[in-house]
């Protein structure tokens, strides 16, 4: 069964680290003059979001946990809330995360892919 | 040699800018292998979750989805029609597939739109998978047409050898 995001974590990025990228999902012609010829390259793509969450030391373990016990250090997918309030989005971590340590708190940066 | 294809897809091909995705569809047959291996290049569909699957359904078959890119074959007189075929490696699951094969596996080709996945738009039947280059994140492959070339022609010739009553 797919995994679900841990209840006890952020349910999203900051407002103010928050960036997606939607998929480049148009083939242009190389023309060397007038307007290109555009296609859509494939029915379902891939796009992206990253940002940073503040965690606690044990939100931040438990962030640690569920990488490597559970989601085997990002390869597998699991379901991830939507920021727009839709049903969740099934995701995969793409970067490996960064986390630095600010006072009695955790910020914790990664970059996610969103699957079809 | 002109094919027969969809107003459709001539639609899509000659249009400035158009939504239509060609998608390439494979199907992989061999005597060592019980069932064909379909394939597809569009992740068209969600299959399943758990193991997540892509695939694209066509007249009723599943055709998993492995990221790959082909070039369609050309269709000059004098040499027979070759792909290239450039397929995803990351899973190795097709490693030990193409190992065990003794003989070229056969490769029919088929091109559909996203828009109509029933509609078979381009076929190259009876292509043969050739050179296949193992990396470690692609596997590249040759798919020849049987070329007839190669084929003895007339079959049978009276000689000596085939037909020793005549002499």
């Amino acid at each position: 069964m797919t995994a679900f995001w841990p209840h006890d974590l952020p349910k999203g990025f900051t407002l103010s680290s928050y960036q997606e990228t939607r998929p480049n999902n148009v083939i242009y012609s190389e023309t060397s003059i007038g307007p290109a010829k555009a296609r859509r390259r494939t029915t379902s793509n891939v796009w992206d979001q990253n940002g940073t969450m503040i965690m606690t030391y044990g939100q931040y373990r438990s962030f640690l946990s569920f990488i490597s016990d559970v989601i085997s250090d990002g390869a597998q997918a699991f379901w991830f809330p939507d920021r727009l309030g839709s049903a969740d989005l099934l995701v995969r971590i793409k970067e490996p995360p960064k986390a630095s340590l600010d006072g009695n708190s955790w910020q914790v940066s990664f970059a996610l892919e969103v699957l079809p | 040699m002109s094919r027969e294809v969809s107003p459709n897809f001539l639609g899509a091909a000659f249009a400035q800018e158009t939504g239509e995705v060609p998608i390439c569809l494979l199907t992989v047959t061999h005597e060592d292998l019980e069932d064909p291996i379909y394939l597809s290049s569009d992740a068209t569909t969600r299959l399943s979750e758990e193991p997540l699957v892509y695939g694209t359904d066509s007249r009723g078959q599943q055709y998993l989805y492995l990221p790959f890119e082909f070039t369609l074959p050309d269709d000059r007189g004098d040499t027979p029609p070759r792909v290239q075929l450039t397929m995803d490696n990351i899973d190795r699951s097709l490693v030990a597939v193409l190992r065990s094969f003794a003989t070229p596996a056969s490769v029919m080709m088929e091109i559909v739109l996203a828009s109509d996945l029933d509609t078979v738009e381009i076929t190259m039947p009876a292509l043969q998978m050739s050179d296949v280059t193992i990396g470690d994140h692609t596997i590249t492959a040759t798919l020849v047409a049987d070329a007839l070339i190669n084929e003895p022609h007339p079959a049978g010739q009276f000689t000596p050898g085939a037909f020793p009553g005549l002499f």
